[in-house]
């Protein structure tokens, strides 16, 4: 499962370095994200309530798509050594059940010294390039050089 | 070197945004132990944001030195570039 995970240093680290992922949202991701946090408002859980509320369909948990920026920090940059200090996050719009977004974080400080890293967040939907979050994350790195 | 009180001014600024208090007030023998938010992950969001404020990158001795705020703000009067 290691193999999988990068394990960049603050040194291989650079200024406008960005990583990315797509992910589709299913019913089966906001099902057992509602059975992990118990959060099972029905604008998560019923597609009808949702649609009745003028969405297009069951909406993804805010903290949901959160959860998938831990992912892009935590297995693609830097990675293996890191741990999250911050993340602030402005949801614009939002996601729903089958729609594949594009999760991007891309670096706007390191220090090398410090070993910490700044990045600029912005998840969008992958069909219009609407942006559906934006946010800030500061991460450390466990270990050392 | 840079004027040592609008460093200071910058600095306060910096301290007020990292740790989310548009009251706070700093003084140059302020360390850690007289705000309890500081905490050693905060120290790292403050070691970033001097970084981004001051246009400076800080080596190991420099972060290591930043104890107090009368050391950042003279490290600072030396080191800034804006």
């Amino acid at each position: 499962m290691t193999g999988l995970v990068a394990g960049l240093r603050p040194r291989d680290i650079e200024i406008g370095q960005s990583a990315r992922f797509e992910h589709r949202v299913t019913d089966d991701d906001l099902d057992r994200y509602a059975a992990l946090t118990g959060d099972i408002s029905p604008l998560h859980m019923d597609a009808h309530f949702a649609r009745s509320r003028g969405f297009r369909g069951r909406v993804a948990h805010g903290t949901f798509l959160a959860g998938l920026v831990s992912r892009l920090f935590g297995v693609h940059l830097p990675g293996r050594d890191c741990v999250l200090h911050s993340m602030s996050v402005k949801w614009v719009a939002p996601a729903c059940v089958g729609d594949r977004v594009v999760v991007v974080a891309t670096v706007t400080q390191i220090s090398v010294e410090a070993a910490a890293m700044a990045a600029e967040l912005t998840i969008t939907l992958a069909e219009t390039g609407a942006v559906l979050a934006k946010g800030k994350v500061q991460a450390g790195f466990t270990g050392s050089d | 070197m840079a004027d040592r009180a609008e460093i200071g001014k910058r600095l306060l600024l910096v301290f007020r945004d990292v740790f989310d208090d548009d009251s706070l007030e700093i003084f140059d023998a302020m360390t850690a132990e007289d705000l309890d938010e500081w905490d050693s992950v905060s120290h790292i969001s403050l070691v970033l944001a001097v970084e981004r404020e001051f246009g400076v990158s800080l080596n190991a001795t420099e972060i290591g030195a930043l104890a107090n705020v009368g050391a950042m703000t003279d490290l600072l009067s030396d080191r800034a570039t804006r």
